[in-house]
């Protein structure tokens, strides 16, 4: 997928589990799991607007593009 | 009434095709029996081998009645498969989920179920037609076949109209699972 949620940096520059952002933004574990490893199709801008609140970063923060081979672009 | 979930008519659908299909088993297994019996019948009469044959049996098992009976196995064989894949829509109904991708696959089936009786249906009434021509009708009694080439309208129409469902239900399959991976 050309566009990568970097959620596990986020989360570990931030020392915060998993458990402890789901109880924070109110977003099931099985859903925060989906966006973490890249399954996700789409993301509503309540879910975004809940993450960069709870782990104050800017949405680039937390999506990256990548071309094909899977570079990060700049 | 509700139309979908437990104890809705889509529930009460499901009741009457599980009993149809039981139905539809006994008639498929009797008009197999009878086809088998027609079958030993006739081999019994052609090579004289076999034990006699009581004249009411072998009345019944007119050479009429062979070839009309894959007839109506053919169209015996295609309800069942309707039915059976209508019973499995149902329960999609039932548990409230009916944007499953299976249902667009079902919705094909039945279309190309009904084709392909259609066809046959033609190619059985062509057959019969042609060895009508070349033979002559049989004047004997039996099972009086009328080689005919009516175009079933409403089946193609229907035919048609389930394709475009099943792409309905593909794209509604779809957009399911996009929202399920909306997060």
């Amino acid at each position: 997928m050309a566009i990568r949620v970097t959620l596990d940096r986020m989360l570990l520059e931030r020392r915060m589990s998993l458990t402890e952002l789901c109880d924070r933004v109110g977003i099931t574990m099985a859903n925060l799991s989906i966006l973490k490893t890249g399954k996700a199709k789409a993301i509503r801008f309540s879910t975004l607007e809940a993450l960069c609140r709870e782990l104050d970063c800017q949405p680039g923060d937390l999506l990256q593009f990548t071309d094909e081979d899977g570079e990060a672009e700049d | 009434m509700r139309t979908l979930g437990p104890g809705s008519l889509a529930s009460l659908l499901k009741i009457l095709l599980d009993i149809a299909i039981v139905v539809m088993w006994g008639v498929l297994g009797l008009t197999s029996l009878i086809m088998v019996l027609a079958m030993v019948a006739g081999l019994f009469r052609l090579t004289g081998l076999g034990p006699e044959l009581p004249e009411p049996i072998l009345q019944f098992l007119q050479l009429d009645l062979a070839v009309a009976l894959p007839m109506a196995m053919a169209a015996f064989v295609a309800v069942t498969f309707i039915v059976d894949r209508l019973r499995r829509i149902m329960a999609t109904l039932i548990a409230g989920d009916p944007f499953v991708p299976q249902n667009a696959g079902h919705l094909r089936a039945i279309a190309i179920a009904i084709i392909v009786y259609q066809v046959i249906r033609y190619g059985v009434n062509g057959v019969v037609a042609l060895i009508f021509t070349v033979f002559g009708r049989p004047v004997e009694t039996g099972v009086s076949i009328q080689p005919e080439f009516a175009l079933n309208v409403g089946a193609w129409i229907a035919v048609l109209a389930l394709f475009v469902l099943s792409e309905v239900f593909r794209e509604g399959a779809r957009l399911r699972d996009e929202q399920k991976l909306t997060i």
